[in-house]
C-alpha cells in the first residue's frame, strides 16, 4: 500500500531527543553535581557549627576575694583609674562602687563556710549613694557610651588576676 | 502469557549513579534544616517559665543555697556574690521581642539606667538588630540557652549545645561574648536543686558566671501593674538581682510597673546598674575572636537560611496538596461528564468519538510489532484472529532472535501474515508494518496483549467520526495477583477511567497506548508515520495527531488485557522507559504550547497537566515524605496523620470512582493504603532518574531495544546505539 512518507528507521546517526553525543551537557551535570554537594556540605557546616564548638569564653571573673584584694586599700585601684580614668569622669563612680566590691564578695573554697556579705559595709554605701539619684542622670550616661567600647572592657581585664585575654590596643 | 525473566540490572543505565547521590545529599540537607527548624522553633519553650518544682538539694553548697544571686563555679571553687547595698540589677529574660524589649528600652533611657538582658538564642537570631541595640543602649547582654531550654532536666549534650549556641546568637548580634548566664526556669538561690547545680556546674566549668535573682518580679504570670512594683521594691537596703521579662508574651504590665517603680527607688536613694556592675565584675562581655564571629556569623546564616527553606517547602507542600485534591475533583467531574456523554451518545445522538447511528464495519489492519515475543505471541494473535469485527493481522518481526516469526508461520491462522525486518527499533517495525497494511483502519497491538471478540469493533467505532483521528482503547491489568500486580491494577483503572476520561473532554489526549490504539490511516500518513526520536512513540504519535489537528478519543468498552511486569526490577525499567519516553515526547512537541488550535489544547492543556502531575510534582514528592517524618517529630502527630488521612482518602474516593466506572469490584481498593510507602516512591524515584538522565543527555542502552510489550526484556544482549 502508500508507504508512508516517512521510513524513520532511526539511523544509527540520527540523535534522539534529549540525547547530548557531544557529552557536554553530561560534564555540566557532572560539575552542578559537585557543585550541589559541595553546598549541601557547607550548608551542614552552617547548621551544625555549634556541635563543633561554641566560643571561648571564661574572661570574666568576679572581683578578686579578700585574701587578694583588701578592702578599700585597693592597691590596684589607682592604676585601674589611672589607666581610663582620665578620658572618663563616670570612672570614678565605678572605682568608688568597685572599692567596696570585696566586702561584697563570699569567697568560698568548696567544704569552707560561707562569710556571707558583711555588716559593716553596710555603713560606707551611702556616703556612695546619697550622691546617685542626683548624679545617676549625669554620669550613667557616660558608661553607657564607655561601656559599648571594647577598649574599656579590656581595660578591665588588665586590672585582674586573671587574664584570659589579652589587652587589645 | 509468561512472567518476565530478571535481567541483570546492568540494561538500566550506563552511567554511574550519581543522581541518587545528589538526591541523598539534598535530602539530608532538608533533614538538617527540618532539625534546626524544629529543634529551634518547636522545641523552644519561651512563655512557659513556670520554675519547676525543686527537688533533692542535698548537693548543692550551702556558699550556694544562703549566698548571692550571682555565682562562680570554677575550678573547684564556689563564690557567690550579691549586689552592694542600694543597688538593684534589673534582668529581663526571654527576649529580644520586637514588641516589647523596645518599650522597655525606652523606659531605661528616659530614666538613664542600664540593665542585665538575658536573651534567648533563638529570638537573638530572629532579631539581632534588637540585641545590638540593647548593647548600643549600653545594658548588658547574658545567655539564656538557645531555646529557653530547662537544662535541668536536659541530657549532656544538649546543656553543651544549648550554651554553645545560645553564646553563638549573642557574638553573631554583638561581636562580643558575654560570661553570665541564666538557666531558663530557675528561681532564687535558695531554691537551686541538685539539678540546677549541676547545671551551674557546667555553666561554670565553661566559664560562665549564672545570675540567679534575689527577687522575682513575677511579672510573667501577670499579675496586675502594682503587684508588679511591689515584688520589683526591694524590702530594706539590700541589693537586689530582680528578675524581670522583655519576652514571651505581653509585657505591658511589666513595662508601666518599670516606669513607675524606677523613679520611686531611685528617690529612696537606689542605683540601677548592670548585673557586671553591681558585683564588680570584669569583662562581663569582651569581643569576639574573628573566629568566634565568623561561627556564630555561621550559625546565624544556618538558622536563617534553614527557616528560609522550610517555609518555601511548606509553602510548595500546600501548593501541592492544593494541585492533589484539585486534579482529583478535575478528574472526577470530567470523568462523569464523559460518561454521561457516553451513555447518551449510545443511544443515538452524535458527537465527536461517539458511536453513530451507522456504525463501521469496514475491515482494519491489526499490526502486531514483535521483538522476541515468542512466549506471548500466540495468544494475542489467536485472540485478535478470534475477533468480531474482520481483522487483517500483520506481525512484523523485528530481528527476533528466538523464533517468533516462525512461531506465528507455523501456527498457520488465517488471514495473519508475518513479514520480517532486521532489527530497527518498534517505530520502524510499526512503519513496515504501514507499509503492508491493507486497510484503511490501522489498530496497534503489543504481542503480549490479548484482546476480547468485541475489543476491536468497539475500539473502531469511533472512527466513524470524520474528525477522530485515533482512538485508545482501554487496557487492563491481567495479573492481579500479588501486590505489585493489585497496584499497577489500580494506577491502570485510574489512568484510563479518569485520566484519560479527562483528555477526552479537554481534547488534548496525549498518549494512545502501544497496547490497544486505532488510527485513521490517512492522520498517519499527514504526520509521516512513526517516529523513532523517542522511546515512546505512541505518546510521540498521538501528540502529532492532535497537533495535526485529529481528535483523539477513549473507548472504555475496547479492553485489552495485558500483562503487568511482576518484578519491582522489570517496573522500574518499563516505568523508566516510558517516563523518559514522555519527557522526550513533551520536549519535542513543546511548541504546541503557543500554537492555537488543537495543538494549543494539547499544548497547553495536556503537556501542562502532564507536567505538572507527573513530572513536578513526582520531583517534589520526596520532600513530602521528609516533611511527614518531620510532622510526627516536632509537629502535632495527630494533624501530620490527620493531614495524611486526608489524602489518602481523596485518593480512596478518586479509585473508588474509577473502579466503579470501570466494572471492577471495589475490594481491590486496599491496595491504595500499601502504596503509599513503596509504590509511590518507586513512582517518584523512576521521575528523577528521568530527569537526570534527560538533562544529561546521557544515551540509553534500549534506546532501541526493549520498547516491546510491557514485560518481556530482549534476551539478546543489546547493542548501545
Amino acid at each position: 500500500m502508500t508507504p508512508p512518507p516517512h521510513p524513520s528507521t532511526a539511523t544509527p546517526d540520527e540523535t534522539p531527543v534529549f540525547v547530548d553525543p557531544s557529552g557536554r551537557r553530561l560534564r555540566r551535570v557532572r560539575w552542578l553535581t559537585w557543585s550541589v554537594f559541595a553546598a549541601v556540605a557547607a550548608y551542614l557546616v552552617l547548621v551544625l557549627s555549634p556541635f563543633l564548638g561554641g566560643p571561648s569564653i571564661g574572661s570574666a571573673f568576679l572581683p578578686a576575694p579578700q585574701q587578694q584584694d583588701s578592702p578599700h586599700a585597693a592597691p590596684s585601684r589607682p592604676s585601674e583609674q589611672s589607666a581610663p580614668g582620665p578620658a572618663r569622669p563616670a570612672e570614678s563612680t565605678l572605682a568608688s562602687e568597685r572599692a567596696d566590691v570585696p566586702n561584697r564578695v563570699g569567697t568560698i573554697p568548696i567544704g569552707s563556710t560561707a562569710t556571707g556579705t558583711p555588716a559593716p559595709t553596710r555603713t560606707t554605701p551611702p556616703a556612695t549613694t546619697a550622691p546617685a539619684p542626683t548624679s545617676s542622670n549625669g554620669p550613667t550616661t557616660a558608661p553607657t557610651a564607655s561601656s559599648t567600647d571594647p577598649g574599656k572592657s579590656q581595660s578591665a581585664p588588665g586590672q585582674t588576676r586573671r587574664p584570659t585575654r589579652p589587652p587589645k590596643p | 502469557m509468561t512472567v518476565g525473566r530478571h535481567r541483570p540490572p546492568a540494561a538500566a543505565t550506563v552511567r554511574p549513579r550519581v543522581h541518587w547521590a545528589v538526591l541523598a545529599a539534598l535530602l539530608l540537607a532538608l533533614a538538617a534544616a527540618l532539625l534546626v527548624e524544629g529543634y529551634t522553633q518547636h522545641l523552644a519553650g519561651v512563655g512557659a517559665d513556670h520554675p519547676s518544682s525543686p527537688g533533692a538539694s542535698a548537693a548543692v553548697p550551702q556558699t550556694v543555697t544562703g549566698g548571692g544571686p550571682v555565682i562562680a563555679a570554677r575550678d573547684g571553687s564556689v563564690r557567690t556574690v550579691r549586689p552592694g547595698p542600694d543597688t538593684v540589677a534589673l534582668t529581663f529574660d526571654d527576649g529580644p521581642d520586637p514588641t516589647w524589649t523596645p518599650k522597655v528600652l525606652e523606659v531605661l533611657a528616659r530614666h538613664h539606667i542600664r540593665a542585665t538582658f538575658f536573651v534567648v538564642g533563638t529570638e537573638a537570631l530572629e532579631h539581632p538588630d534588637l540585641v545590638r541595640r540593647i548593647r548600643a543602649e549600653g545594658h548588658e547582654v547574658g545567655v539564656h540557652t538557645l531555646t529557653h531550654a530547662n537544662l535541668s532536666l536536659a541530657p549532656g549534650w544538649r546543656r553543651s549545645l544549648e550554651l554553645r549556641a545560645g553564646q553563638q546568637a549573642v557574638v553573631a548580634a554583638t561581636g562580643e561574648t558575654t560570661s553570665l548566664f541564666r538557666p531558663p526556669f530557675s528561681r532564687d538561690p535558695a531554691g537551686v536543686d541538685d539539678a540546677g547545680w549541676s547545671v551551674i556546674q557546667e555553666a561554670g566549668a565553661q566559664g560562665y558566671l549564672t545570675v540567679l535573682a534575689s527577687s522575682d518580679s513575677e511579672d510573667w504570670q501577670r499579675p496586675g501593674v502594682a503587684a508588679i512594683k511591689r515584688n520589683i521594691a526591694p524590702r530594706g537596703s539590700a541589693g537586689q538581682v530582680v528578675l524581670l521579662h522583655d519576652g514571651g508574651g505581653d509585657r505591658s504590665q511589666t513595662v508601666a510597673a518599670l516606669d513607675q517603680v524606677i523613679p520611686q527607688l531611685q528617690h529612696r536613694g537606689f542605683r540601677f546598674e548592670t548585673v557586671s556592675d553591681t558585683v564588680g565584675l570584669h569583662g562581663g562581655m569582651s569581643p569576639a575572636s574573628v573566629g568566634e564571629r565568623v561561627a556564630s556569623t555561621t550559625l546565624l546564616w544556618g538558622v536563617r537560611l534553614s527557616r528560609f527553606v522550610v517555609a518555601a517547602l511548606a509553602l510548595a507542600l500546600v501548593l501541592s496538596g492544593v494541585v492533589t485534591v484539585a486534579r482529583a475533583l478535575l478528574v472526577v467531574e470530567a470523568a462523569g461528564r464523559h460518561r454521561r456523554r457516553t451513555r447518551r451518545d449510545r443511544s443515538g445522538r452524535h458527537r465527536p468519538g461517539a458511536r453513530p447511528a451507522s456504525p463501521v464495519t469496514e475491515p482494519v489492519t491489526v499490526i502486531v510489532p514483535a521483538y522476541n515475543e515468542r512466549a506471548g505471541i500466540e495468544a494475542a494473535v489467536r485472540s485478535i484472529v478470534a475477533s468480531s469485527h474482520p481483522v487483517e493481522v500483520v506481525v512484523v518481526d523485528d530481528g527476533s532472535t528466538d523464533g517468533t516469526a516462525d512461531l506465528v508461520e507455523s501456527l498457520g491462522l488465517p488471514g495473519v501474515r508475518v513479514v520480517r525486518q532486521a532489527n530497527a527499533g518498534k517505530a520502524a517495525a510499526l512503519n513496515t508494518g504501514l507499509r503492508a497494511a491493507r486497510h484503511g483502519i490501522i489498530v496497534m497491538v503489543d504481542g503480549d496483549t490479548v484482546f476480547e471478540p468485541d475489543t476491536v469493533a468497539a475500539l473502531v467505532q469511533p472512527l466513524a467520526d470524520p474528525r477522530v483521528g485515533a482512538v485508545s482503547g482501554n487496557t487492563k491489568v491481567a495479573n492481579r495477583g500479588g501486590v505489585l500486580g493489585a497496584w499497577q491494577h489500580l494506577e491502570y483503572v485510574v489512568g484510563f477511567n479518569l485520566d484519560r476520561r479527562l483528555f477526552d473532554v479537554a481534547e488534548c489526549m496525549p498518549t494512545v497506548p502501544g497496547a490497544i490504539g486505532a488510527f485513521r490511516r490517512s492522520a498517519l500518513d499527514r504526520v509521516g508515520g512513526v517516529s523513532g526520536d523517542t522511546l515512546a512513540e505512541d505518546t510521540d504519535l498521538t501528540m502529532a495527531l492532535c497537533r495535526d489537528g485529529w481528535r483523539v478519543v477513549y473507548e472504555d468498552s475496547a479492553r485489552a488485557w495485558t500483562e503487568a511486569p511482576a518484578t519491582l526490577g522489570a517496573l522500574w525499567r518499563q516505568r523508566y522507559r516510558w517516563c523518559y519516553g514522555t519527557l522526550q515526547a513533551m520536549w519535542k512537541h513543546r511548541r504546541a504550547v503557543v500554537q492555537r488550535g488543537a495543538a494549543g489544547k494539547l499544548g497547553r492543556r495536556g503537556l501542562g497537566y502532564l507536567l505538572l502531575l507527573q513530572v513536578l510534582l513526582p520531583l517534589f514528592a520526596p520532600v513530602v515524605d521528609v516533611f511527614a517524618v518531620y510532622g510526627l517529630v516536632f509537629l502535632d502527630p495527630s494533624r501530620v496523620v490527620g493531614l495524611w488521612s486526608a489524602f489518602l482518602i481523596v485518593q480512596l474516593l478518586t479509585s473508588a470512582y474509577a473502579l466503579r466506572l470501570d466494572g471492577e469490584p471495589l475490594r481491590a481498593l486496599w491496595a491504595v493504603l500499601l502504596q503509599q510507602v513503596v509504590y509511590r516512591q518507586l513512582m517518584y524515584l523512576v521521575v528523577i532518574q528521568s530527569v537526570f538522565t534527560a538533562v544529561a543527555g546521557t544515551r540509553l542502552r534500549w534506546h532501541r531495544m526493549e520498547r516491546y510489550g510491557s514485560l518481556r526484556v530482549p534476551e539478546a544482549p543489546t547493542q548501545t546505539t
